[in-house]
């Protein structure tokens, strides 16, 4: 089985075979962070030396920022040293930096595609494991470590071993109010989060195929929670449209030539891949999460799962922990719980349509009482788009903090941070205990039900508020 | 890189499904505000969450709080260890820890290749052999564990050796204790010849 668009990307980008499963990848791509990066740069100065294409490669701060209006660099104390730290390493090693004032700049994985940085067959690393976001457009993107990340500096190729491939198809038409996150959300309750392990997951099907860019982004961003380091979606016109232009994208003759090479490249109508999983999202009700980790995933009109139902005790154990984490009671429907935080925003969630998905909901409504809500854009391109439509009004009249991009709340970073049994609904990616703040109680979901609960202040059908 | 050939250690057991890596080296520390937490050690990192209350406070119940196990070689714990972000803090915090080998049922992708480049052993093994492994270091007055790289074996005083099945790719550098850097700059001639030609091939893919 070799047939894949995975696997042409692979033979295409192969330096030398190792004969035993391994080869040697060129790398086309290099999105390089702060919080993974440090290291990797020490690395090559303890070596001497260079980072070998920095035509290739680029960098952003994004983990460690304050959100607070008119954040500087150095605003949250805790992480200064680590931002200057990628200044001085982007200029010594003449790496182009999206500092934190450049119209570029933003969280890695929503500035890469919007750029044109990410396109259709490239292979694309970043110290992230969300990195699998950029397969939206096509591209073979996955998460590596900071050792790793010296290797692409110092080689710009890495070791490989190849992945086995999994087509996830979704067939059908999800209803107004369901969303490219309910969609991945599904995937990963269905069938668990270690189903993708050792493989690259293409997302196919009508469903798929209807969704613009931004939801593909969404849908990929959420593999590494499936198992999956790589996620990609086959380009076609829609990501052709998207592209088109961006600054980073081919141009001129080049784009004519890329777009013929991946028309080819993605027309396989008789690929054979090694797994095939399915999702009908006709008829899915919004998802949300009762427990610990994204597979912990229902339907808003459900109830919390008894863990005694569990057949295999493993499952019983986690499903107990997180139970008692999350502070729910088995057989509680899980709308109508109280909140205490919203967040909107993250690689997963924080890119234009999301915010306008939320805004519909939040508009003309206001934030419950006690409940702290926050709206932090992906990147700065989205803080632009999104005020010049308006949209920064109608949050700030409901209630809803403005903030300024970075990863903030997802991770707990830059001051952005759940209080210890605090109840957050978030538009991130991780539910995990301790994630958004030692003790913090995290369940996600799609901005429109983050901007819901936020109004309504309890875990809310975003069905009933749309009109 | 530290050269990985027969280890002997205490090995604590962590038989928890899914330990993600927020969980072995979280973002923010119980008790601790965050420009204190910059300047605490990886290894003190380690579990934090698991290891305190959010006040601070000691778990004595957790695994690696008890005198047994506070100096832990091993750990054996349950399916999918380390899933979860790319960060290498992970693999550090362990191996700052003194902890060389991992042994579970399977792994988070990113963090058994992070293991790997850190001369941290993340050992595949089915659950019930390492339960049984459980037991037996248990009954054992000092949990003590061999991980035999050489022979391919793990040992429990007074019981049979445990064989193990690793591939040469990851065992190999292992016991040479091999720099990965290293090896692939001496590909550096290959990597050029196939830069000359794919941009031939795809120019699109070259911005200069
Ligand atoms: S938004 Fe969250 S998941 Fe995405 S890169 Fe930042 S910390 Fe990671």
């Amino acid at each position: 089985m070799s047939n894949t668009p995975f696997d042409r990307i692979w033979n295409q980008h192969v330096v030398r075979d190792y004969g035993d499963g391994r080869a040697l990848i060129h790398i086309d791509r290099h999105f390089a962070q702060e919080g993974t990066s440090g290291r990797a740069f020490d690395g090559l100065r303890a070596r001497g030396l260079p980072v070998r294409r920095p035509d290739l490669t680029v960098g952003t701060i994004d983990h460690g920022l304050s959100t607070l209006p008119g954040r500087e660099i150095d605003s949250y104390a805790a992480s200064t040293a680590r931002n200057l730290a990628m200044r001085k390493n982007c200029a010594d090693f003449r790496v182009r930096l999206f500092d934190i004032k450049d119209p570029n700049h933003g969280i890695v994985h929503v500035v890469g595609p919007h750029i044109g940085f990410a396109v259709p067959g490239c292979t694309y690393v970043c110290g992230d494991s969300h990195t699998a976001s950029c397969g939206g457009v096509g591209a073979w993107a996955w998460g590596i470590g900071t050792t790793e990340v010296m290797q692409v500096f110092a080689t710009q190729s890495l070791i490989m071993r190849r992945p086995r491939t999994l087509r996830a198809t979704f067939n059908g038409r999800p209803s107004r109010g369901v969303y490219a996150k309910d969609m991945i959300l599904a995937l990963i309750g269905k069938y668990g989060i270690e189903a993708g392990v050792g493989h690259v997951v293409e997302y196919a099907g009508s469903a798929i195929r209807a969704l613009p860019i931004e939801g593909r982004l969404t849908v990929c961003n959420m593999s590494i929670e499936f198992g999956a380091r790589g996620g990609l979606i086959a380009a076609d016109d829609t990501t052709f449209q998207y592209l088109h232009g961006r600054e980073m994208a081919p141009k001129g003759a080049f784009w004519d030539r890329a777009v013929a090479d991946w028309r080819a490249l993605f027309d396989v109508p008789d690929a054979q891949y090694d797994t095939e999983l399915a999702i009908d999202c006709t008829g899915l009700s919004p998802r949300v999460t009762w427990g610990t980790t994204p597979q912990d995933v229902i339907a808003v009109d459900d109830v919390v799962p008894d863990p005694a139902t569990a057949s295999d005790p493993a499952r019983r154990a986690m499903m107990e922990r997180a139970v008692a984490y999350i502070g729910l009671v088995p057989g509680q429907r899980i709308a109508g719980t109280p909140i205490d935080v919203a967040f909107i925003g993250s690689c997963t969630n924080g890119r234009l349509s999301d915010l306008e998905a939320a805004a519909e909901v939040a508009r003309a409504r206001k934030v419950a009482p006690g409940v702290k809500a926050l709206v932090v854009p992906g990147a700065a391109h989205v803080k632009a788009a999104a005020e010049a439509a308006g949209l920064h009004k109608v949050f700030l009249e409901a209630g809803f903090e403005w903030r300024e991009a970075a990863c903030s709340m997802c991770v707990a970073a830059g001051g952005d941070i759940v209080p210890p049994g605090k109840r957050s609904m978030s538009t991130s990616n991780r539910n995990f205990e301790g994630r958004q703040g030692p003790g913090s109680r995290t369940h996600l979901a799609s901005p429109a039900m983050v901007a819901a609960a936020a109004v309504t202040g309890c875990i809310t059908d975003v069905r009933t508020l749309l009109n | 890189m530290e050269k990985f050939e027969v280890v002997t250690g205490v090995a604590a057991p962590m038989l928890m499904n899914n330990i993600n890596t927020d969980l072995i080296a979280p973002s923010h520390f119980p008790g601790k505000k965050p420009e204190e937490a910059v300047l605490m050690g990886l290894k003190d990192k380690m579990f934090a969450n698991l290891r305190c209350h959010p006040d601070g406070t000691t778990k004595p119940d957790f695994v690696l709080n008890q005198l047994r196990y506070k100096d832990a070689t091993f750990i054996l714990a349950g399916p999918n260890f380390g899933c979860g972000s790319s960060r290498e803090t992970a693999v550090w915090s362990l191996r700052e820890a003194g902890i060389r080998c991992v042994i579970a049922p399977s792994f988070g992708d990113i963090f058994h290749d992070n293991a790997y480049q850190n001369g941290l052993l993340p050992l595949k093994l089915d659950m019930e052999s390492i339960e049984r492994l459980a037991k037996a270091l248990d009954a054992s007055n000092a949990s003590e564990l061999t991980v035999d790289l050489v022979r391919c074996e793990l040992r429990v005083a007074g019981h049979d050796p445990v064989p193990f099945v690793l591939d040469e790719s990851r065992r190999q550098p292992l016991l040479e204790g091999l720099d990965q850097l290293g090896f692939m700059l001496r590909s550096e001639p290959d990597i050029t010849a196939f830069e000359q030609s794919d941009e031939q091939a795809r120019p699109w893919a070259y911005p200069g």
